[in-house]
């Protein structure tokens, strides 16, 4: 049906003629890295990745495959068994795990990875108990390495599982109704059933749960270079300070990019495909089974171990540390640094929702076949590291920066000096491509809620378009406005290599500060950064557990 | 009695979409207080020219007028806003931020607090919604939605109400009712409503006057008896209601001669004696008597409660159908005694094909 009003009314063609322009010309801005970074990777001047290939490429090769393999099952079996448990058993606590699972979620996988090293370290309090206790010392026994492959697995593991079990938890409670049952009248037990029926068809959600999984680690920079493994995220920023190559990075990036956009594939595969397994709309009760005797407890330990492991114990590190710290803890140093990272993030958040909102009525008011390419290349940058995505910008920028300065110093003789690459323009740019998506998909299902036959009806009734604006679409998106601002913020301050890279000299924000100190092994002082990164990550877990009980209680 | 102004004067309408032609010179006027119906099947055109009235589409050529004022022509295109007529959207396109109350209020922005509350309140008690004024949308079932929808649309006493499929998105068994309601309360308010559907039981239940729209042609625009019994068109009378079409020719006295014998059309003066023809048989006019000496057998019935619709054979390829209350319980194979009763008898000229 034919319903663009907005169009039909000639005073607004142009406008909307403006908005196409803006939309066109943000969408190359926001392409620019991208396309900055692989065109490098048909450099003729290849003697830089030559030498990469001959020393470190195989080492960055195996070590990120691992890592993202491990990641990959761990995340699978633990977030699997979590949603099986939760949605189709029933046992004490299980409507507190249904949400206290998301937990881990709210801590970046750098900041976990700090206090398992302080409590896992050679100095730390069990190995200092079990020496203690058994009179051994250095040497004497086998203790794990924390700061190793297996290490890095089991952090991003911990953190990283909740995206596993949302999708797949979402996954069993659709499909129970409309197939599980047929299973059980054909005369299929409860076990046999969620192996040959619910687990295939929940297979399309597992794998997308397990792509993000993997994404995040591909992207995750932290973790690996505080454990001191070699990996390509680790590798471009020290090919691009040490070897200070530019074109070496990029190439760098641009394999990572292929590894990552190959996973972003399989997951929007796997998304399509899951569409089609929801053949019913109806809900219903879920009939869950009553685990008794040892399957009741060992559902308790499992599900409880998660969130300790994931969530409290690090938390509880955090914070003995921050209170055996004293007074020291909160220094005008940290009051400062809060006030750094919230402006930022919230400058931040801002400034990203305005490109999201252009690019949400955009899409509204051309229903045009291009408009497809545009929001695809708009919504890349969520999948891109923040290590690719800084250089990305940061190439681009210098370049920018010293054309303009050696022009202006040729033409009027003053130097313009880093202009872009060095204020906090290089910052939000990044920002906006790695947050964007994030920001346009809130906006997006906001103005999806508005009708277009909502806008007719308030025209039938003589309203205008501005008039439209302020009494129909705000009030109904304020909503969604308000959440988008919040998940940007919240990402902002969690961000952590493209700030490294990217911040203005002697800006520091939450995250820097944290990493700074953890990498001059002052892992005591994070505490405060640590647990304030961790109290604002809370926010987003607590959007998603209430979306989590609000489809319980429909089913109720 | 003075002769009125037209409601709505629509005087060779086109329309296009994408260049696509979507409606073909439709002329229709409407008497002020009457309900007129667009009916049709879905893509023939109906809501583009309902939403043209509203000035939601814009016009290819033509004009459209309501109570004397051109709303759209070829250089004209009132605003949507400005042309103070009402309209109910097939999803209501309720407002989910506002209560009832305030949507029923919308429209009423220029009145005052204490007549607009009035008027909140009268529509709000004519269609017994008055304790649900302060619930929110999502919160009141979709019959009730509906219905303030209509009421949210005659609000501000439009001179003109138009309703876009108003009873698609409700269960069948409440549309009939609805429907019944909805004419009372447009009556009792002497609205000027035009209402489109692709539902030929809705349009009797709610109409005055009823046009028949095919591929964007205007078929026929008459009330919903001469449309049942008097259809102009083939399509009119497959469209709506169960219909038999008998082959006959035209004999020199121009009545009709077929295998059930002969029948004196009410259009004869047109047809050309020799003609090949197509006669309409309602499964009404088709009356079932013990004492009758024509019967044919029963190859097929179907139960619909109060009554049974036997269909009959004719001949090797002919069949007519016949409403007979259910007591008259008769087995497939049977034969069935017949009369018929028409007071209109309808023929159809057979296409020419091009």
């Amino acid at each position: 049906m034919p319903s663009c009003l907005w169009i039909a009314q000639d005073g607004v063609k142009h406008q909307l003629m403006i908005l196409r322009l803006v939309m066109v010309l943000l969408t190359f801005v926001l392409a620019t890295p991208l396309i900055v970074i692989v065109s490098n990777l048909v450099d003729p001047n290849g003697e830089v990745l030559s030498h990469l290939i001959d020393t470190v490429l195989a080492e960055y090769l195996t070590n990120s495959f691992i890592i993202m393999i491990g990641v990959g099952l761990g995340t699978v079996i633990l977030g699997v068994s979590a949603a099986w448990l939760t949605s189709m058993c029933q046992f004490p606590g299980r409507s507190i795990f249904e949400w206290a699972l998301l937990l881990p979620m709210a801590i970046p996988a750098y900041i976990i990875a700090y206090s398992y090293t302080g409590l896992l370290d050679f100095a730390g309090p069990i190995q200092t108990f079990l020496r203690d206790t058994f009179n051994l010392s250095y040497g004497d026994y086998y203790f794990p390495e924390i700061r190793s492959l297996g290490g890095a697995i089991s952090m991003l593991t911990l953190v990283l599982f909740p995206y596993v079990y949302l999708l797949a938890r979402a996954a069993f409670i659709n499909q129970s109704i409309c197939v599980l049952d047929v299973s059980r009248t054909l005369g299929y037990g409860p076990f046999r059933t969620f192996k040959t029926v619910a687990l295939p068809l929940a297979r399309p959600a597992i794998i997308a749960g397990a792509s993000i999984a993997m994404m995040e680690t591909l992207a995750d920079y932290g973790t690996v270079e505080y454990f001191g493994i070699a990996t390509f995220t680790t590798g471009i920023l020290r090919t691009w300070y040490g070897l200070d190559s530019a074109v070496g990075a990029s190439q760098l990036a641009s394999i990572l990019l292929i590894f990552v956009f190959s996973l972003v594939f399989l997951e929007q595969y796997s998304r399509r495909h899951a569409r089609y397994h929801h053949t019913s709309q109806r809900h219903q009760a879920i009939d869950r089974i009553p685990l008794l005797g040892k399957a009741k407890v060992s559902a308790i330990l499992f599900c409880s171990a998660l969130v300790a492991f994931g969530f409290l114990i690090p938390a509880a590190q955090f914070l003995t540390w921050w209170i055996s710290l004293g007074s020291e803890a909160i220094s005008s140093d940290y009051l400062q640094l809060i006030t750094h990272s919230v402006e930022l993030a919230l400058i931040s958040a801002l400034f990203i929702l305005a490109v999201a909102v252009i690019f949400a009525y955009g899409k509204r008011l051309n229903k045009s076949a291009w408009m497809n390419p545009v929001m695809r290349i708009s919504s890349l940058g969520y999948a891109m590291p923040g290590t690719v995505v800084a250089i990305g910008v940061l190439i681009p920028l210098t370049w920018f920066d010293n054309s303009l300065d050696s022009f202006m110093r040729e033409t009027f003789d003053i130097s313009t000096g880093l202009l872009l690459s060095g204020s906090l323009a290089g910052l939000l740019f990044a920002y906006l491509i790695r947050f964007l998506t994030l920001s346009l998909q809130t906006v997006d299902s906001g103005l999806e809620r508005i009708k277009h036959s909502m806008e007719e009806a308030a025209k039938t009734m003589g309203y205008g378009h501005r008039e439209i604006l302020t009494k129909i679409h705000l009030p109904i998106l304020r909503g969604s406005l308000l959440t988008a601002i919040l998940m940007v913020f919240v990402d902002v301050l969690k961000e952590l290599p493209a700030t490294l890279v990217l911040r203005p000299f002697d800006f520091n924000t939450l995250a820097v500060k944290a990493f700074e100190l953890a990498s001059d092994e002052r892992l005591m002082e994070t505490a405060p950064y640590a647990l304030t990164i961790v109290a604002v990550g809370i926010v987003p877990v607590i959007f998603l557990s209430r979306s989590i009980t609000k489809t319980r209680d429909v089913k109720s | 009695m003075t002769r009125q102004t037209l409601a709505i004067e629509i005087n060779d309408v086109s329309a296009h979409y994408d260049k696509k032609p979507i409606l073909h010179n439709v002329t229709l006027s409407q008497e002020q207080g009457e309900i007129g119906c667009l009916l049709g099947p879905s893509g023939c055109g109906k809501t583009t020219l309902l939403r043209a009235i509203a000035g939601l589409e814009k016009i290819s050529n033509g004009s459209i007028s309501v109570n004397g004022r051109v709303f759209s022509s070829n250089n004209i295109h009132l605003k949507t806003e400005e042309r103070n007529v009402g309209m109910v959207f097939q999803d209501f396109a309720l407002f989910p931020h506002l209560t009832i109350a305030e949507n029923v209020g919308f429209g009423l922005r220029d009145w005052s607090a204490p007549d607009r509350n009035a008027r909140i309140n009268e529509l709000l008690q004519l269609v017994k919604l008055e304790a649900h004024s302060e619930k929110y949308p999502h919160q009141i079932s979709g019959g009730q939605q509906q219905r303030v929808a209509l009421i949210r649309a005659m609000a501000p006493r439009p001179q003109l109400l138009l309703l876009d499929e108003p009873f698609s998105s409700l269960d069948s068994s409440l549309r009939e009712e609805l429907a019944r309601d909805i004419r009372e309360i447009l009556k009792k308010d002497h609205c000027t409503a035009l209402l489109v559907t692709h539902d030929h039981h809705e349009a009797f239940a709610m109409a005055d006057r009823i046009a028949v729209i095919d591929q964007g042609v205007l078929q026929q625009w008459d009330t919903p008896y001469a449309i049942y019994h008097q259809p102009s068109t083939q399509f009119v009378a497959e469209f709506v209601g169960k219909s038999a079409l008998i082959e006959g020719t035209v004999e020199s006295d121009q009545r009709v001669r077929t295998t059930l014998g002969l029948f004196t059309p009410i259009n004869k003066e047109r047809l050309t004696p020799g003609n090949a023809v197509k006669l309409l048989l309602r499964p009404d006019d088709v009356i079932h008597d013990d004492l009758s000496e024509l019967k044919f057998e029963i190859v097929d019935r179907a139960f619909r409660g109060s009554e049974y619709l036997y269909t009959l054979t004719v001949d090797d390829n002919q069949q007519i159908y016949c409403l007979v209350q259910s007591h008259h319980n008769h087995a497939i194979g049977e034969y069935l005694r017949i009369y018929f009763d028409m007071d209109d008898v309808v023929v159809f000229e057979k296409k020419i094909q091009a």
